[in-house]
């Protein structure tokens, strides 16, 4: 069978994009204000556009966690996700290579600012999405299948959050 | 055997994730711990000059045979580090290193002029000698040491562009060394006192949100 299309491995990309975006969003409605902010210190939002953009990214970002659950609008989800990641990942190198380091991502951390590290955060992630395009039917798996499923996105989840804290250490060790 | 190999499998995974479990806990408690602890600098005693004053304008003759100004506005933009110190201060040997490693980071912008204000020639010329110092101009002046009034070593004094002392502290690590950088970049005489005024501003502003509620 094809790596890409192995149900395990689909599975296994789907929760871990869901629940990476469905912690985003959480994160961003909590401190709407503070990510309103973010979004501008990118500064590559006319400030008029701000609000209406930080509201899109957003809901975007809940589509995305909702909508990769669900097998009749998983591609649509997975094509937004990829799309999304891009626009961040181009958006980053954009401020890294004008040397604002020091900008916060506004990516769910907290005060973790740029970095090549979020770069490949934001790649890998694009990746796990690429594995949950065209699979538009429900997954079928044996029930160790899906044991073995939701405990690798367990692993994961867990492994991009050590990688997203480690950033946030390396953001406050720059500015001690 | 095959679901022995489904629960060793399972169990596998329930280790992986507790040990990740684990990891984050660690980072986490790391990155709390660095918001937490705040950052030394170098403490600042002196009778004779203080962060924001003018510098003591002096010329001074360094080992080398140049003559050196010291405390005077300079045209170049650069920064003066004057960094007081002697053959026999055990600390001082110690902080070559780092005093290195910093003059090469910050060469764009500063200036190392190492100063003591005792001994013979001969010891401070071994001295430069077995540190490998001779990069740095190396000065010789009680007078100099006297107008800074510097009474305990390592001691520096960081001068800016215009003349004016941006911060200055006995210095005893790298710490207290690039908290003299630290003070400069963010405007403030020391690392204490802009650690003062955040906590202050912070009391302020938990009061504050004590009366709202109020």
């Amino acid at each position: 069978m094809n790596l890409l299309h192995h149900p395990q491995i689909q599975l296994t990309a789907v929760l871990l994009i869901s629940a990476v975006f469905a912690h985003g969003f959480w994160h961003k409605f909590r401190a709407f204000d503070e990510y309103i902010e973010n979004i501008a210190q990118y500064q590559l939002v006319p400030e008029g556009l701000l609000l209406f953009v930080s509201r899109m990214l957003m809901v975007t970002e809940a589509f995305i966690a909702l909508g990769i659950l669900i097998p009749s609008v998983r591609t649509v989800a997975a094509v937004a996700c990829m799309a999304l990641l891009i626009i961040y990942i181009m958006a980053i190198t954009l401020n890294l290579v004008q040397g604002r380091h020091h900008i916060a991502c506004g990516c769910g951390g907290e005060h973790t600012t740029l970095s090549i590290g979020l770069v490949l955060r934001n790649i890998c992630l694009c990746v796990a999405a690429l594995f949950t395009v065209n699979t538009t039917q429900a997954v079928s798996l044996t029930w160790q299948g899906f044991c073995f499923s939701v405990l690798g996105a367990g692993a994961l989840g867990l492994l991009y959050a050590i990688w997203t804290q480690l950033l946030t250490n390396q953001s406050l060790m720059r500015r001690h | 055997m095959e679901n022995m190999l489904i629960i060793s499998n399972i169990i596998l995974w329930l280790v992986v994730i507790f040990l990740s479990v684990i990891v984050f806990a660690l980072a986490r408690q790391i990155g709390v711990l660095y918001e937490r602890v705040a950052p030394a600098g170098a403490l600042a005693i002196n009778q004779s000059i203080s962060a924001g004053a003018a510098a003591p304008e002096l010329s001074v003759q360094s080992l080398q045979g140049e003559l050196i100004t010291v405390g005077k506005a300079r045209t170049d933009g650069r920064s003066q580090l004057l960094f007081f110190l002697s053959p026999d201060c055990p600390v001082c040997k110690q902080l070559l290193v780092p005093l290195k490693s910093a003059a090469r980071s910050e060469q764009k912008w500063l200036s190392v002029i190492l100063a003591s204000d005792g001994g013979h020639q001969q010891q401070h010329e071994e001295f430069i000698a077995q540190h490998a110092l001779s990069e740095f101009p190396y000065v010789i002046s009680e007078l100099l040491g006297k107008s800074y009034g510097i009474s305990k070593l390592p001691y520096a004094v960081l001068i800016n562009e215009e003349g004016i002392i941006e911060s200055l502290g006995i210095i005893n690590s790298r710490e207290h060394l690039e908290s003299l950088f630290e003070a400069k970049e963010r405007g403030v005489s020391t690392l204490q006192s802009y650690m003062e005024a955040r906590e202050n501003s912070q009391e302020q502003y938990y009061a504050a949100q004590v009366e709202n509620k109020s």
